[in-house]
C-alpha cells in the first residue's frame, strides 16, 4: 500500500466537505500549526515517518480480516485526532495563535474524527472525547511541573507522556476489535502503539530540550533535578543557558531519556513482529538501531544528539 | 608527509563534523565565529578587514580541530554555512523540517 498517497487522500476527502472558505484554511494547516515552513505541503511530506498518520493502516496488514472501508475509515479517524492533537499542543504550549478560522477548521476535524470511529465500532460515544480530555489534562499537568523545575523522576515522565499521547490509541484498537482480533492481540496493539509513541516522544524530548527549556520548561531539566544533580537555587531563578547545559550534561539524564526510547522502539519491534504486522515492525527496529547507537554516543559524548541535530542541516548540505 | 586522504575536501569535512558532534566547546566556538562573520558583503563585495579576520581564526581553528592542512573556507562559504547554522535559513528544498518531526 502506498501510505503516502492514503493519507494525502483522505485529507483531500476530508476538505471536499468543508465550506469553501475553511478549504483554504484546511491547505496551510500544517504550516499554521508550524509542522513546516511552507503552505501547500502535503501531509504524507509532513513526517518522516508513517506512523504518526497512518498506524491503522500500518497494523492492518496483519488482520486478514480487515476490509479497505474498515481501514480508510479507522485511518481517517487516526489522521485527523493526531492533527487536532498536534495543532492543540501547540496552541496550549502558545508556539501558535488558533484565529477564530482555525478553531472551526479543528472543529470540523473533530467532528470528522468521531463520525470515523463511531462508524468503525458502532458505538454512540466517540472513545476520543476521553482520549483528549486525558491529553489535555497531562499536557497542562506537564507545563506545570516544567515551568516549575519541579525535580521529576523517569517513573513521572514515562506516565505523563503516555497520558500525553492517549489520543494515538483509539483507532487502531478500532480496528482490531472490528478485524475480529481478540483481546489478547488487542493488548498487544496497545502495547505496540505505547513502544511507538514513547519511543517517539523520548527522542523528541532530548533533540529539543533547549529550545523546551526556552520555551518553558524541559523534562531534561526536571529529571536532572530528579537526580538531585542540579541546583536550580545555586544559579538564580531562570539559569543560563550555558550553566545549565553544563550541568544536564553531567547528569547524564540525556542518555537515559535516549536509552528509554531504545527500549520503547525494542518493545514495539517485537511485539509488531508477533503480530505479523511486518513493515511496523521494520521501521521500529530501524529506530532502536539508531537509539541505540545515539545512547552509545550521547554516554561518550554529553550533548551529542542535540549537536547532531542542530548540525544536521548543515550536514545534509557539505555531505548531499 | 601528506597522504590522499589528508588532502580529500571530504575527509577533511567529516573529521570536523565529528569533532563539533563530539566536543560542545568546539560546537559553541563553531557557531559563535561563524555569527560573528557579517551577512552582507562589504562594498564593492569585497570582505571587509573584519570579517577577514573571523575567517582567518575559523580556518585555523578547523585546522587545529581536524588537524588536517585545511585549505581554508571562502567568504561565500562561510556565509552560506553561518545562513544554515546560525540563522537556521535552510535550503526547503531538502526538507529538512522532516528531520525534526520526528514524531
Amino acid at each position: 500500500m502506498d501510505y503516502a498517497k492514503h493519507v494525502d487522500a483522505i485529507w483531500t476527502a476530508f476538505s471536499s466537505t468543508l465550506p469553501p472558505d475553511l478549504q483554504h484554511e484546511a491547505r496551510v494547516l500544517a504550516r499554521a500549526v508550524g509542522l513546516v515552513p511552507l503552505p501547500d505541503v502535503p501531509w504524507s511530506n509532513v513526517f518522516k515517518n508513517e506512523v504518526t498518520l497512518a498506524a491503522p493502516a500500518l497494523f492492518a496488514t496483519a488482520m486478514p480480516l480487515a476490509t479497505s472501508q474498515m481501514v480508510v475509515t479507522a485511518t481517517t479517524a487516526h489522521m485527523l485526532a493526531v492533527i487536532d492533537a498536534f495543532a492543540i499542543d501547540r496552541m496550549l504550549d502558545r508556539q501558535v495563535t488558533g484565529g477564530p478560522q482555525m478553531q472551526r477548521l479543528l472543529e470540523r476535524v473533530r467532528a470528522g474524527r468521531d463520525r470515523a470511529i463511531c462508524e468503525l465500532t458502532g458505538d454512540e460515544v466517540s472513545p476520543y472525547i476521553d482520549a483528549e480530555y486525558d491529553a489535555v489534562c497531562a499536557i497542562n499537568t506537564e507545563r506545570l511541573l516544567l515551568q516549575n523545575g519541579v525535580a521529576l523522576s523517569f517513573s513521572d515522565y514515562s506516565r505523563l507522556s503516555l497520558a500525553k499521547q492517549a489520543v494515538a490509541f483509539p483507532a487502531s484498537l478500532a480496528l482490531a476489535r472490528a478485524a475480529g482480533w481478540s483481546s489478547r492481540h488487542q493488548r498487544a496493539v496497545q502495547h505496540v502503539l505505547r513502544g511507538i509513541v514513547l519511543g517517539l516522544q523520548f527522542h523528541d524530548d532530548v533533540v529539543d530540550w533547549e529550545d523546551d527549556w526556552r520555551n518553558g520548561g524541559a523534562w531534561a531539566v526536571s529529571l536532572s533535578r530528579g537526580r538531585g544533580l542540579l541546583d536550580m537555587a545555586a544559579s538564580g531563578e531562570r539559569a543560563d543557558m550555558e550553566w545549565l547545559r553544563r550541568q544536564v550534561h553531567a547528569s547524564g539524564v540525556l542518555a537515559t531519556m535516549i536509552n528509554l526510547a531504545r527500549l520503547r522502539y525494542r518493545e514495539a519491534h517485537r511485539i509488531a513482529a508477533m503480530l505479523g504486522a511486518d513493515s511496523l515492525s521494520t521501521w521500529a527496529c530501524e529506530q532502536e538501531a539508531t537509539a541505540a547507537e545515539l545512547t552509545a554516543r550521547e554516554s561518550n559524548s554529553a550533548g551529542y544528539v542535540v549537536r547532531a541535530h542542530q548540525l544536521s542541516s548543515w550536514a545534509m548540505e557539505v555531505f548531499g | 608527509m601528506q597522504t590522499a586522504q589528508h588532502l580529500d575536501p571530504h575527509a577533511q569535512l567529516r573529521t570536523l563534523y565529528m569533532s563539533l558532534l563530539t566536543r560542545q566547546e568546539r560546537f559553541d566556538e563553531f557557531k559563535q565565529l561563524l555569527s560573528l562573520y557579517p551577512t552582507a558583503p562589504g562594498e564593492n563585495e569585497t570582505e571587509p578587514p573584519s570579517a577577514v579576520e573571523v575567517r582567518l581564526r575559523l580556518n585555523e581553528r578547523i585546522r587545529e580541530w581536524t588537524g588536517m592542512p585545511f585549505t581554508g573556507l571562502s567568504s561565500s562559504q562561510i556565509q552560506m554555512w553561518r545562513a544554515i547554522v546560525v540563522e537556521e535559513r535552510i535550503n526547503v528544498a531538502l526538507s529538512p523540517w522532516k528531520e525534526s518531526n520526528c514524531y
